[in-house]
């Protein structure tokens, strides 16, 4: 039995509940205490995802004490006391945690006010053999919305959880129900936001009933607003994952909308694809010079020195020319455009966008197919005397199939969809490997070419060279790998697989 | 998860008080902190306001027929935990004896909560006995508080000799140090200086006579709760502390 929380209504007062438990057992008051609580997790909220949450809280002195715990029974896992709320993993005293999170900047996800009360329950020896916690949080809006949220927790002592059992049935005779969510959860509700990570990918729940272009609209309403929430990320350089997710966000959109002719109506999906590629294409510098300087992390040669220093000017100017495009007046039009698109009702059927009406399950279901059959028909294409870019071509293939899939991935079993993605996935692991290492082998020529002209040290150079080779290397046995790869991804198994996902012969 | 037993030959030299006050500064650091009372006595558990008593009987605990989960306690204190003892404890080395190999029995009790605790603190009887061996075999490190009289080392003696003719694969560090001392009195400085020197398992850190242990009995709390200023509460933290100083086990 571990810890149960209730939530105290309105109508219920502390002092109802002090009585009622006065009424149960012997109770003593311990130490309780007041503080301002931070809850910090990663925009992604990493630790919420592996079961913990992360909370400075500052007494009335200001000492900050810095606490984690499990998530759902709120137990506490750790504490440290810090002078400065940590901003990143390295700030963390706690290894298992700082592999959670990774590279990822710590945010304030909500901040409360606490009121902590603290109550043991005693047996007749004098024994601790119960503690209720009576907390109330005090939860402020930006805007400034207070919102009260007060508990009562029980926590069982080990080897006595007759007596917490007493204290929880008094409670509910109350009329105390069990808060069922973790304490964050509650926080984040009372200001009206879902529960963490509930809106992350583009997975938004989808009918296979629904008009086609209500789905459509509703996965671009969700890649909009990814894009937006990371933009403050992406202008800032909080991390590299800010622009990353941004990015993935505007092609999976751009995608979508490309594909989304006979739905959205022709104009709009023209335009808006237009748009989205031109902001897909200033996010690709920033991105790939971050991978680069990602590469080099934690690598002490000296000779790379120079290296660094030129991509950390490149990213610089990269960001500069980001920032400008994002305060244009044409990435206010976009975004506004994006958003009057979602947000508009689905016509009727017009000659414009015929499958509009059309339930999203079936056109789902056509477009996969289609996708799949593109990827088939160029990759059977594919011998050992193509050109390069007739792989490139092929990735772009899969990843509008993957984009499909994932976006629509509420109108599947999620089995047989993940069966399928595992598949496809392994296909473009292979040909991101070989047009990446020759993309960052063609970027090093020319990274070499500049530094040149900057007269840097020759061992910076052969630094170069050597990473050159190593890409090559890996570029061929990439290419060499491909043909397994692709009839692995052919085979009439696989291919059996999607086309019982999707009710059709591909 | 790491097991510390409080042992001594002879009684009355604070074992249970070595036990309580260490075990509670491992879960104040966060270790989740198993006592578990060996001392048919029940000091330990009287200390934690935990009935003496093992439901089922401590016999057929030790002989490995009772589900150890289901008879642990916790304290008044975060992440602390008690194993009481038992009466029927006092004829433990009988218990042991009808098992297979009486001498892996207790590590083979604590097994099932391995994952549940980062650190075990045994409190055992005063003995050198098949309990004892059980005791070795399960503790990484024995800690054996010694009281300042003429012939310390004497105990000491015993001890390794006793480890050494049991041959074990993995023989547990023994770690000694002196508790009750007067440091006014002449002879406990000599007795400290010529132990120190020579012997190298004896730790630098030594607890005094002092007033504040007899209220521990009083007060059944760790003197960290009532007198974390006292004498008595700094030696158990640099006791602590110095444990841990030699490594990691």
């Amino acid at each position: 039995m571990g810890p149960l929380r209730y939530r105290l209504p309105s109508r219920i007062s502390t002092r109802a509940v002090l009585a009622r438990l006065g009424d149960t057992a012997i109770i003593a008051a311990e130490p309780g205490g007041a503080s301002a609580r931070q809850y910090l997790d990663t925009a992604d909220w990493r630790l919420y995802g592996s079961g913990r949450t992360l909370e400075v809280g500052a007494d009335r002195w200001g000492a900050g004490t810095l606490t984690l715990r499990d998530a759902r029974s709120g137990e506490v896992q750790a504490t440290a006391e810090m002078e400065n709320a940590p901003a990143e993993a390295r700030d963390l005293p706690w290894d298992p945690v700082r592999s959670v999170i990774e590279g990822r900047r710590l945010l304030v996800q909500a901040t409360a006010q606490a009121r902590l009360q603290r109550l043991a329950v005693l047996n007749p020896d004098a024994k601790t053999v119960a503690r209720v916690f009576l907390d109330r949080f005090v939860v402020v809006e930006p805007a400034g919305g207070r919102h009260v949220l007060r508990f009562v927790t029980v926590v069982p002592v080990r080897g006595y959880s007759s007596w917490a059992a007493r204290i929880t049935a008094a409670l509910e005779e109350m009329g105390l129900q069990a808060a069922g969510v973790p304490l964050i959860v509650s926080i984040l509700a009372a200001t009206g936001r879902a529960e963490p990570g509930a809106d992350r990918g583009p997975g938004v729940p989808l009918e296979r009933e629904m008009p086609a272009a209500a789905a459509v609209g509703a996965v671009l309403e969700r890649l909009r607003n990814h894009v937006v929430a990371n933009e403050e990320g992406v202008r800032q350089q909080l991390d590299i994952e800010f622009l990353h997710d941004y990015r993935v966000a505007v092609r999976r959109a751009r995608s979508m909308v490309r594909q989304a002719g006979g739905i959205l109506p022709a104009g709009q999906v023209s335009a808006l694809a237009g748009e989205l590629g031109w902001l897909g294409a200033l996010t690709g510098p920033p991105r790939d010079l971050d991978v680069h300087l990602e590469e080099l992390e934690g690598r002490t040669e000296r000779e790379l020195e120079p290296l660094r220093a030129y991509l950390a000017e490149k990213r610089q100017h990269a960001q500069l020319q980001l920032l400008s495009a994002l305060d244009s007046e044409r990435y206010k039009l976009l975004i506004d455009q994006w958003q009057s698109m979602v947000s508009g009702s689905p016509g009727p059927y017009s000659e414009e966008a015929p499958d509009a009406g059309r339930p999203a399950g079936e056109v789902a279901d056509e477009h996969v197919a289609r996708a799949y059959r593109r990827v088939l028909k160029r990759g059977r294409a594919i011998h050992a005397g193509s050109p390069a870019e007739a792989l490139h071509d092929l990735r772009k293939r899969a990843k509008e199939l993957r984009y499909l899939l994932e976006c629509f991935q509420t109108l599947y079993p999620d089995h047989d969809r993940t069966a399928a993605v595992k598949e496809l996935k392994l296909l473009q692991e292979n040909l991101g490997e070989y047009q990446d290492c020759q993309v960052q082998a063609v970027a090093l020529q020319t990274m070499a070419d500049e530094l040149m002209e900057r007269r840097v040290p020759a061992a910076t150079l052969m630094a170069l060279g050597r990473q050159t080779d190593e890409l090559e290397r890996r570029e061929a046995q990439a290419r060499e790998e491909f043909e397994a790869r692709f009839a692995r991804f052919s085979s009439a198994r696989n291919r059996r697989r999607l086309e019982s996902l999707v009710g059709m012969r591909t | 998860m790491r097991v510390i037993a409080a042992y001594s030959i002879k009684g009355g030299v604070g074992k249970t008080t070595t036990a309580v006050n260490l075990a509670y500064l491992s879960a104040v650091e966060g270790a989740r902190t198993l006592v578990w009372d060996l001392d048919p006595q029940g000091a330990a558990s009287y200390m934690f306001r935990v009935k003496p008593r093992v439901k089922g009987g401590g016999r057929r605990l030790v002989r490995g027929r009772l589900d150890v989960d289901s008879l642990i306690r916790g304290t008044d204190f975060d992440r602390l935990d008690l194993l009481p003892a038992d009466l029927s404890y006092r004829h433990m080395d009988l218990h042991l004896d009808t098992t297979k190999r009486p001498t892996r029995q207790l590590a083979r009790v604590l097994a099932p909560v391995r994952d549940q605790y980062d650190t075990v603190v045994l409190d055992c009887p005063p003995s050198l006995s098949l309990v004892s061996e059980s005791v070795f075999e399960a503790a990484a490190r024995v800690l054996v508080p010694m009281v300042p009289a003429p012939l310390p080392a004497r105990t000491l003696d015993q001890l390794q000799a006793f480890l050494k003719a049991r041959e074990m694969r993995r023989p547990p560090k023994v770690m000694a140090f002196f508790t009750m001392v007067d440091r006014r009195r002449k002879l406990h400085r000599e007795i400290i200086i010529e132990l120190a020197g020579t012997r190298p398992e004896v730790l630098a850190a030594e607890v005094p006579a002092s007033t504040t242990f007899e209220q521990m009995g009083m007060r059944q709390a760790p003197v960290e709760i009532f007198a974390p200023r006292s004498s008595a509460a700094a030696a158990y933290r640099k006791l602590w502390d110095e444990i841990r100083d030699q490594g990691e086990f």
